[in-house]
């Protein structure tokens, strides 16, 4: 009898703490006001995360508007006509910007007096200036 | 006696006022920043507005880097790299023959050349060729110019910070779906916001590791275009001599060079290993 007492007591104890257990972990579906807040929260993160990637793709601009191509094409041929190199004939490159036909190569330049993030900003801000 | 109850009277005053203060100061939301687009009150539904307005402008805001990146993602499809060498000795004690016709007599010049014998990253130089032909495209050099700038065809594809057919706006049809609808959406939106946030993280960081082993390459072009004067050219050094121009590296203390070339300098390649510092030039 006694020890049916105790199985009893030790079963109602266990699925007692079963159930609180349960009753503690199960959650309400979130608020609409705490779905609300949860968005703002994230968008304040998100919001300085996009601002710092502002000056970082600002950086593709720059690059694509400062960038040139310049055609050149190679002259001559190992044999036959060619570059004096001594006494062999030698191709070597040249400028092909002024034909109308297509250089064989496009090479990506920047002019060459300033580095070029320097001079293509002078060249924005000082129109922006200017206006 | 009268003086003194005026006066209690009036500390009393002035402690309950400051304690008004006090609660108030407590009691009222506190902004650290006085920027924060979030309304001073919980209603959802002003709260609700204000996300839907952020959401909104940061939309803009990635749409358009976005087509940056994606403009970037275009062009770097299309970049190939041509081997070049220079060959011949800078102090003019050998190499290709040129003559400035000034009076100075016959001398010997470096000049730039496609390195078709290095085995790869052995070649002096690796120059950036804009290659024509698919959607990449370049017009034709116009005569008397200069250069050309590189374009795409608006291909609705690549950059890694754009997915084919998708886009930050949310479905029209998705809006107008009540509080729990509207919530669902702005969720999604914002999802999307962040993995296009992380697109662009990491868009610009390729970007970044490509520029930085980018160097400029000084680069003049030596001789006279209509063959004045210049480099040595031709079939045999007795017959049908010419002079023609041909680039070469420009090691001038006191003239800018006329381009600086983009190239890897020394094997350098991005994500594996680059000797110079970030866009430094070669002389």
């Amino acid at each position: 009898m006694r020890a049916l007492t105790l199985a009893l007591l030790c079963f109602s104890l266990l699925t007692g703490g079963l159930w609180l257990a349960q009753a503690g972990t199960a959650e309400d579906p979130p608020s609409a006001a705490d779905r609300v807040e949860e968005l703002q929260q994230e968008l304040d993160s998100l919001t300085e995360d996009i601002e710092d990637l502002k000056e970082p793709v600002n950086e593709f601009d720059l690059f694509d508007e400062c960038m040139y191509l310049i055609g050149v094409s190679e002259l001559g041929r190992p044999k036959g006509t060619g570059y004096f190199f001594g006494a062999k004939r030698r191709p070597a490159l040249a400028l092909d910007i002024r034909g109308f036909g297509q250089p064989q190569f496009n090479f990506l330049a920047f002019p060459g007096e300033e580095p070029p993030s320097i001079e293509c900003n002078e060249d924005a801000e000082q129109e922006f200036i200017d206006e | 006696m009268r003086r003194r109850r005026q006066l209690a009277a009036a500390l009393a005053a002035a402690l309950a006022a400051l304690l008004v203060l006090a609660s108030l100061s407590f009691s009222a939301p506190v902004f650290d920043d006085e920027d924060s687009p979030w309304p001073d009150t919980e209603a959802v539904k002003p709260n609700l507005s204000a996300v839907q307005e952020v959401v909104g402008e940061l939309e803009e805001k990635v749409d358009l880097m976005e087509l940056s990146a994606s403009h970037y993602a275009d062009w770097e499809a299309c970049l190939h790299g041509v081997p070049i060498s220079e060959y011949g000795d800078p102090d003019g004690l050998a190499g290709f023959g040129y003559d400035e016709v000034d009076g100075t007599g016959f001398g010997f010049k470096p000049a730039l050349a496609i390195d078709r014998k290095s085995r790869p990253r052995h070649e002096d130089y690796l120059f950036l060729d804009f290659e024509r032909g698919g959607d990449c495209r370049t017009a034709a050099p116009k005569p008397g110019g200069t250069a050309e700038s590189a374009s795409v065809r608006p291909s609705g594809r690549t950059g890694p910070a754009f997915v084919q057919g998708r886009t930050l706006r949310a479905p029209p049809g998705a809006r107008h779906r009540g509080l729990p609808g509207t919530l669902s959406e702005l969720e999604a939106r914002v999802e999307f916001l962040k993995r296009a946030a992380n697109r662009l993280e990491d868009s610009s960081e390729r970007f970044d590791e490509w520029e930085s082993c980018v160097s400029w390459v000084p680069v003049t072009e030596y001789g006279d275009p209509e063959g004045k004067f210049g480099y040595l050219f031709g079939a045999a050094p007795t017959s049908g001599l010419e002079y023609r121009p041909a680039l070469a590296i420009d090691r001038s203390d006191w003239e800018d060079p006329e381009y600086e070339f983009l190239a890897l300098v020394g094997g350098d390649r991005p994500g594996r290993t680059c000797q110079d510092e970030p866009g430094e030039a070669v002389d």
